[in-house]
């Protein structure tokens, strides 16, 4: 039987970031993801923004520990080589009912600890963001909302936990969890038993199933969908800051703001559901965007949108984040109730339970050797032509531009399958590189994709899969 | 890289950027280039396996490779120079930067440029199909490079959205394979791409069309599972509740409709049209930098490779000209689309020289006149049984009809 | 037995509507109208008493530059025999350098029509 110390359950962004805390020390580490990939299910899409917790309930600990994590990615993504950007958020009152709730938004900011709220007029909010609709009010300005990759996030601290020599089972699921005398001892799993010392309970929407395996379930989680729009990085109305409505009792409510690269995203809707694999879009929910944000952005271009999507918001019955341990089950750690702001939390959520279970009486011994750094592939599009030209002349796949829109090289993606935690499906490559994630979302770029993906692992091209086993591209050969 | 200046350089190897560079050389150019991203010469006539090319160029019925085939034995005799793999990043008036594995980086001069980069297919996103996102949607392009170029089969049990001319062609084509082609639905009244394909396409293999319909969702976590197909309103397109059906299939392929790939020319500062999304240009393909043509499909979606390559050969002509001092710019007639006229290539017209007028129709019409006015006068009219979107039309207007209009204008009148 | 049978010509994109009368069975035609051209008219023709279709495709390759190469019947053949003429075309494995033009099978079906290639490949 495989031997561990600490198991974690799941690798979306709380998981990932726990695996690669927890390879600071000499500890056997073991992460479990049902799914083929990284990034979890709810940490992979959202919103992707590192939120500064302004609007969070003060005195909880979703409070305590978004404000904390949003300082900390400067040097994070930093040493993770990944794109980060702090454009700030805008919080526009285009009513007069909405004016009034600024000063109390404020308030609740400072009860957060978020000091560097600022009050805009109207004047100076059209100044700094022209295409808002010309009623505006005036505004709150936070300028320490923040918008990352979530996909390079997770895979990132992933990869560098792996690095630093964590164990990752992906395509691997918790079937269940054996205690005796009160401690955890085996968790099982479809890839067999491993014994094991700690169980995390980070697995999201899913985490209420897995307290269950330990009767700690004394709550539940419904999945909470979110619907977007990606629209075109040439579209007419775009916005340099993220553009969030003051929001209502149920919701942040829809914003717009730009991606990472370039693009502008618009979403989510709130749809409470039941099916916790229910990631379709539907018109309704779509069309409902479309009227909200027109309210802040009256010019904004549904018609440029190039993908919708959604995600699940794992939606704690009751609320609240929660990160327990117990007396009479040793060595079991529960996190459950992270919900949007999950994301931007995971850092210090996994310092938090980190330190938790070393005053709970962990042995855990620092490690010398942890290299906090990853190097990630070569992003060949931002890079000037004299370090593309030396990046070619080093490996001249690099000169094989195989996504158009997004000018990705088959250098890229081969770095991309051969790295730690590598691609191993379109998916894979398209989150990790961005591949068919442009204007023509892979009409160019797919066929290609799968050639090398099969080439480069080695399997048949019919073998290949958009994500998990089921997902193949394709039915067969056509001879 | 070597310091040579070409007379022209041509973005993009398919049908266009193969007649270009014919009609250049013919005009006399002596140095030209082609810079192309796929591994050949040919572009997408490579993976149009089926007949239908040729007829008006060369007066017999050709597949598209073996129609590629002649345009790419003649840029060859011609000595046009080629790259291959190659990724043009940045056009500038008298030049193009591109990548590929063996030059690295490099910059090429050129007098003049033509942009030949063709179309992309709208994709699931761009039409806004509401569902889940798992494997098995394709744009019907990419399925059949797939299929026709790669030997893969994308689907068993195939439902296609839209009625473009690649749709059709590949209903026929997975039918063939030994796929089952449920259904095409077309959210429009009418096909979008050329009758004799719905009938040898569709007809021929007994394959539903369903014209007024679209896909409202799609089904299936990991591998499509189905569709549901409703019908939609003729006048307002939005579905009609309660005729919603489910087709169980593995695959959805997407026809709904090309868009010219012109993201080099916005960048570079090229002036495109509203309605055709392509650069606006005069009757010798020139757009609104003196020293840059497009042609083809990244111009406005023709109907068929003869026409790209005629406009083609007629633009890389024009550049050589260009190139040569001997093509001078004076006062230019627009063009504008009347009655039932969705838009008319060219949009401007040199008053001196002869110029051939494509339009498309905004909507299918029976028994009209094509009327064609210079100003208020009507210089040309010719009556046609039929008109449909999906094909397009052509009128010569020659420098005496034009003389000191002030736009010339094409209006479709029912008789 | 006359009958009357109205076509769509596919042979250009104009796509003519032309009406044949006659008996389909014996093979004997009373009128024909609506084409505008010759080749129309032949069509007509041959889709009243005996519809032909080219049939294109691609057969296997092996030890070639690419996994296929493309063919097509030469000229038209019976419509009813395309998926006959699918099932010997998946059959077929061609080897090494393929010209275009080059005869990858004669009188194909015994139609007298040969089946062609209509792509190159060179030999790896």
């Amino acid at each position: 039987m495989k031997k561990t110390d600490i198991v974690i359950i799941g690798a979306g962004a709380v998981g990932s970031a726990l695996a690669r805390e927890l390879a600071k020390y000499k500890l056997d580490v073991t992460v479990v993801e049902k799914n083929e990939d990284l990034g979890g299910d709810s940490s992979k899409s959202n919103s992707a923004i590192i939120h500064t917790g302004y609007d969070a309930k003060p005195g909880t600990l979703e409070s305590q520990l978004v404000v904390a994590a949003n300082p900390m990615y400067d040097k994070l993504t930093k040493d993770l080589d990944i794109p980060f950007s702090r454009i700030g958020a805008l919080l526009p009152a285009f009513t007069e009912e909405q004016f009034e709730q600024l000063p109390a938004l404020k308030h609740k900011a400072m009860m957060n600890r978020v000091y560097d709220i600022e009050y805009l007029t109207g004047e100076q909010t059209l100044k700094m963001e022209p295409n808002l609709n010309p009623e505006v009010k005036g505004s709150l300005y936070i300028p320490r909302e923040s918008i990352i990759d979530p996909f390079l996030l997770c895979i990132a601290l992933a990869e560098n936990a792996a690095d630093n020599g964590v164990h990752f089972m992906l395509g691997t699921k918790c079937t269940g969890i054996k205690v005796e005398e009160g401690a955890v001892t085996t968790v099982q799993t479809t890839a067999g038993d491993i014994q094991t010392k700690y169980v995390i309970n980070a697995a999201g929407l899913y985490c209420d199933e897995i307290a269950g395996y330990v009767g700690k379930a004394d709550y539940y989680v419904t999945p909470r969908k979110g619907q977007f729009y990606i629209l075109d990085k040439n579209t007419s109305c775009k916005v340099g800051m993220i553009i969030l409505p003051i929001p209502t009792k149920i919701t942040k409510g829809k914003l717009m703001c730009p991606t990472i690269h370039g693009n502008m995203l618009v979403g989510p809707t709130a749809e409470d559901m039941l099916d916790k694999q229910d990631k379709s879009t539907n018109a309704a929910g779509l069309e409902s965007i479309a009227t909200d944000v027109r309210k802040m952005i009256p010019n904004v271009n549904l018609r440029d949108t190039i993908t919708q999507y959604s995600g699940l918001r794992a939606q704690r019955n009751p609320e609240g984040l929660n990160i327990d341990v117990y007396d009479d089950l040793k060595g079991y750690v529960n996190i459950s109730g992270v919900r949007s702001t999950g994301l931007t939390g995971s850092v210090a959520i996994a310092k938090y339970v980190v330190d938790l279970m070393i005053e709970g009486g962990m042995k855990a011994e620092f490690k010398t050797n942890f290299n906090p750094i990853r190097k990630g592939t070569p992003i060949f599009a931002e890079l000037s032509n004299e370090e593309r030209a030396a990046l070619i002349a080093k490996d001249p796949r690099y000169g094989n531009i195989i996504c158009r829109c997004e000018t990705v090289t088959e250098g890229q993606i081969c770095d991309a399958i051969h790295r730690t935690l590598g691609a191993r499906s379109v998916d894979g490559v398209k989150r990790r590189l961005r591949a068919g994630m442009g204007r023509c979302q892979g009409g160019f770029c797919g066929p290609r994709v799968i050639e090398i993906l099969a080439r480069e692992l080695g399997i048949a091209p019919e073998e290949v899969r958009k994500n998990d086993p089921g997902s193949e591209m394709l039915t067969g050969k056509a001879r | 890289m070597s310091n040579k200046i070409y007379d022209v350089i041509i973005v993009g190897g398919g049908p266009a950027g193969l007649a270009a560079a014919v009609g250049a050389k013919k005009a006399g150019a002596k140095d030209v280039l082609i810079v192309e991203r796929d591994i050949s010469l040919g572009g997408i006539l490579e993976q149009c396996i089926h007949p239908g090319f040729g007829l008006k160029t060369f007066g017999e019925e050709l597949t598209g490779p073996e129609y590629a085939r002649r345009y790419i034995k003649e840029v060859l005799d011609l000595g046009v120079e080629y790259k291959l793999e190659t990724m043009v990043l940045e056009v500038g008036d008298h030049s193009v930067t591109g990548i590929n594995s063996k030059d690295g980086l490099f910059i090429a001069e050129g007098k003049s440029i033509v942009l030949c980069m063709g179309c992309r297919e709208r994709t699931r996103g761009a039409i806004m199909t509401p569902g889940t996102r798992p494997a098995g949607v394709y744009t019907a392009g990419a399925a059949q490079r797939l299929v026709n170029r790669q030997n893969m089969m994308v689907g068993k049990k195939v439902v296609i959205l839209g009625s473009g001319d690649i749709g059709m062609i590949m209903a026929r084509r997975m039918t063939l394979e030994g796929a089952k082609v449920l259904a095409v639905a077309e959210l429009m009244d009418y096909t979008a791409g050329l009758t004799r394909n719905r009938v040898q396409c569709l007809e021929d293999f007994d394959i539903p069309l369903l014209l007024s319909h679209t896909v409202v969702e799609i089904k299936g976590n990991k591998r499509v599972e189905g569709v549901v197909i409703a019908e939609v309103d003729p006048a307002t397109k939005k579905p009609i509740e309660g005729t919603e059906k489910l087709y169980e299939c593995d695959t959805l392929l997407l026809s709904c409709g090309l868009i010219p790939e012109n993201e080099l020319s916005k960048a570079s500062g090229i002036k495109l049209n509203r309605i055709t999304s392509g650069p606006e240009v005069n009757q010798f393909m020139q757009t609104n930098k003196p020293s840059v043509f497009a042609s083809g499909n990244v111009v406005h979606v023709n109907d068929l490779a003869d026409n790209v390559s005629e406009e083609s050969e007629r633009a890389g002509k024009y550049a050589a000209l260009y190139a040569a001092g001997k093509l001078t710019a004076g006062a230019e007639i627009p063009t504008v689309p009347g009655t039932n006229v969705r838009y008319i290539c060219p949009q401007r017209v040199c008053p001196t020289e002869p110029a051939t007028l494509f339009f498309r129709a905004a909507a299918p019409q029976k028994n009209v006149t094509v009327k064609v006015l210079a100003g208020e006068k009507e210089i040309f009219s010719k009556k046609l049984i039929k008109i449909n979107p999906g094909e397009m039309e052509k009128v010569e207007v020659k420098p005496e009809q034009i003389a000191g209009a002030t736009q010339i204008t094409i209006n479709v009148i029912a008789n | 037995m006359t009958t009357e049978k109205k076509i769509i010509c596919i042979i250009c994109p104009q796509g003519c509507n032309i009406t044949v009368k006659g008996d389909a069975e014996k093979g004997t035609i009373d009128s024909i109208e609506g084409y505008t051209c010759k080749r129309g008219l032949a069509y007509a023709e041959n889709e009243f008493t005996h519809p032909l279709r080219i049939l294109t495709s691609s057969v296997k390759t092996e030890g070639s530059s690419a996994p296929l190469v493309p063919v097509r019947t030469r000229t038209a053949i019976p419509k009813e025999l395309l998926f006959k003429g699918m099932d010997e075309i998946r059959n077929i494995t061609v080897k090494g350098k393929v010209t275009c033009g080059d005869v990858i099978v004669a009188n194909f079906l015994g139609t007298g029509v040969d089946l062609i290639a209509t792509g190159s490949v060179e030999a790896i």
